[in-house]
């Protein structure tokens, strides 16, 4: 039986990272693949994933955060696989493989660093504020 | 007791070049070696961006069965190895053991050794760049052209680039196709030339141990883009090629799973002690003359297991920076045509001229990797991160700049006994970059750095690698024309033996920027052929 910590993680960062939201099969996937690669939460990484699933809204930012502050949490490792596995998944290449000229490159990069940027700084705060690091 | 003629001692690039010539004398010949197999056949008939859109279990062949692509890497100089290369690094931590703080080579046991992951860059010294390795300028040009005419090198006759890459010593096939941004890159070089000529930066297509015409019975490459998974028709120049066709020949007897631990000479031959790596039997070979190409850290391990009156050597090692930028014309472009992941332009950077310190960057497109392995260096978060990465990927380059190495005196490999090890012992290493050479690297990056930012390129990091991650490494028995202990004679002795030989990168005094396999592949060959000529 399917660990409910667990799909309740790949649900989330399924839906983070721009997936389908019911695409069961890529979050079995996830749950195989996290029990298979081991990457063990801390104690501290545990609640504080616990809280994100409560509040998904925070995600992006505390991601962003923690990509400034503490670039090897495993939270983010664990992203990192769904995103990895979305990749290699076709329905999905969309996502990665520019097929089509993109029109105003330029603005879109420079609005999509921004945007990301933006997210960083603001979880930054957050995670020191809440003290999640 | 059964004397071979020639034992040969590992199966990289210097392994595969010296039994092919020793093979041509006719002798027994036998090549021993821990020899772990990979695949490398390409499965079905995609390229990469079919394989992408339209394979429902591409997970398997990207990822790896077992996920080895998203594995903690234990190594911090191969990050970025694919499921399929995984092979090359298997077992090293358990026999060939390394302890350090600060430097991490890379090594192999597999069939073919580091040659199974070779970028294919084939690069010729200058004769300056020769005679500070301690080799013969007129003897190394004759063996370019016979190693080029056995691997088969593609590039350009005649570009800035090409008295860097081969100065026409060697016969090239046609270079390979650019990639679109590469060729957007290099047209925006060539308008501005004569001012990289002024500061001594020079760019042009780089030679390639890669096919663009068939060649015996190996296949033109086919641009399917998926050379870091496979070697489709044998395009790519690897060792094992050179090997297994030799042993279907009949002309070299190859035997698999062990790994040489010492020699001891005898009146008339030497002995050769091996442990086997599946069931630790010890074994002892017999051979006329042994000839050691296990790459310059394994020969190193060897000789000094076997002199023990020495346990600390020299070793040269580049320095190696790791320049990922964006070339902006590019942002947001079609990804999806004709593209190919290796080297596509070769910049060398030779402040005085004089073809005597250069220090080279590869300068290639990035797409078969996939995208995840940039996400996780990115200081991004992972949903704006994948869509900001869509964007640059078609416009993304890594520079791969090679400095210059010369001896420095904190630079060493010493053996320390271990109890916890098979062979009883752990290479230690301990390198650094400072003084000089130090300062020469940083300018040297600074230089680039501005040169690709002229080139229309953002630079979005300069990475100098842990150190080793170059996987150039030389110098540890450095040639030297006196009888020396731990010293090698121009013709590959060994000094202080009758009947050892080094084939590898040991003997090489300096380590210029560029890629050494193409050298190091000559000087095998110039080493089996004297040895053939001794009798």
């Amino acid at each position: 039986m399917m660990n409910q910590q667990l799909l309740a993680e790949a649900t989330l960062f399924a839906k983070y990272v721009g997936a389908n939201k019911n695409d069961h099969e890529l979050q079995n996937r996830y749950c195989n693949a996290i029990q298979l690669l081991q990457l063990p939460l801390t104690e501290k990484e545990a609640t504080v994933l616990n809280k994100l699933i409560g509040m998904p809204f925070l995600l992006p930012a505390i991601d962003g955060g923690y990509a400034l502050l503490q670039p090897n949490n495993t939270i983010r490792k664990r992203i990192l696989v769904m995103s990895a596995l979305m990749e290699t998944d076709a329905k999905y290449t969309h996502h990665f493989l520019v097929q089509h000229n993109t029109s105003f490159p330029i603005i879109k990069f420079l609005y999509r660093g921004s945007i990301a940027v933006a997210k960083g700084i603001v979880g930054a705060i957050l995670i020191t504020i809440l003290r999640w690091k | 007791m059964e004397i071979i003629d020639y034992i040969i001692v590992g199966s990289g690039c210097t392994g595969a070049m010296a039994a092919e010539t020793l093979c041509l004398s006719g002798k027994k010949v036998l090549m021993l070696d821990a020899g772990i197999a990979g695949k490398v056949d390409l499965p079905g008939n995609d390229d990469f961006v079919q394989k992408r859109l339209a394979d429902h279990h591409q997970a398997d062949f990207f990822l790896g069965k077992e996920l080895e692509a998203l594995a903690e890497a234990t190594h911090p100089n191969i990050p970025q190895q694919t499921a399929q290369r995984k092979f090359m690094s298997d077992d090293t931590d358990k026999f060939i053991p390394v302890n350090s703080d600060n430097f991490f080579p890379v090594e192999s046991l597999a069939l073919g050794g580091l040659g199974n992951g070779w970028g294919l860059g084939s690069y010729i010294f200058s004769d300056t760049e020769l005679k500070k390795c301690g080799l013969l300028p007129a003897e190394m040009k004759e063996a370019y052209q016979v190693i080029a005419g056995r691997v088969g090198i593609s590039g350009e006759v005649r570009d800035d680039a090409s008295n860097y890459c081969h100065n026409n010593e060697i016969n090239l096939q046609p270079s390979l196709t650019l990639n679109p941004s590469a060729g957007n890159l290099y047209r925006k070089y060539q308008q501005k030339k004569a001012n990289f000529h002024a500061k001594g930066m020079f760019m042009g297509r780089p030679s390639l141990a890669l096919l663009t015409k068939n060649k015996d019975h190996r296949k033109a490459y086919t641009y399917r883009d998926l050379e870091f998974y496979g070697n489709e028709g044998s395009a790519a120049y690897r060792p094992y090629i050179t090997i297994k066709e030799l042993v279907k020949q009949g002309k070299l007897e190859y035997q698999s799973n062990w790994l040489a631990i010492s020699f001891k000479e005898k009146s008339d031959h030497t002995a050769l002690d091996c442990i086997n790596t599946k069931t630790n039997e010890r074994k002892t070979f017999h051979a006329a003359k042994l000839v050691l190409a296990t790459g310059t850290l394994g020969t190193s391990r060897i000789v000094m297991r076997s002199f023990q009156q020495k346990d600390k050597l020299p070793v040269l090692c580049n320095a190696y920076t790791y320049m990922p930028m964006v070339h902006w014309p590019f942002i947001g472009k079609k990804n999806t045509g004709k593209f190919c992941g290796l080297a596509q332009l070769a910049m060398f950077y030779d402040k005085d001229n004089s073809h005597a310190n250069v220090a080279m960057a590869s300068i290639y497109n990035y797409r078969s990797l996939l995208n995840f392995r940039i996400l996780k260096q990115m200081p991004l978060n992972h949903a704006d991160g994948m869509k900001f990465l869509q964007l640059i990927v078609p416009a993304l380059f890594v520079a791969g700049i090679f400095h210059p190495a010369d001896y420095q005196e904190q630079n060493f490999i010493q053996l320390q006994q271990s109890s916890t090890s098979i062979t009883g012992d752990v290479l230690h290493t301990d390198y650094t970059y400072t003084g000089n050479e130090l300062k020469d690297i940083t300018a040297t990056e600074k230089t680039y750095a501005k040169a690709f930012s002229q080139l229309s390129c953002l630079i979005l990091k300069k990475m100098r690698t842990a150190t080793g991650a170059s996987i150039h490494y030389a110098g540890t028995l450095p040639f030297s024309k006196e009888e020396r202990p731990y010293h090698i004679s121009p013709d590959g002795k060994l000094h202080g033996t009758n009947n050892v030989y080094v084939a590898d990168g040991s003997g090489f005094t300096f380590l210029p920027g560029k890629g050494l396999t193409l050298s190091l592949m000559a000087n095998a060959h110039l080493v089996a052929q004297k040895l053939i000529q001794h009798g």
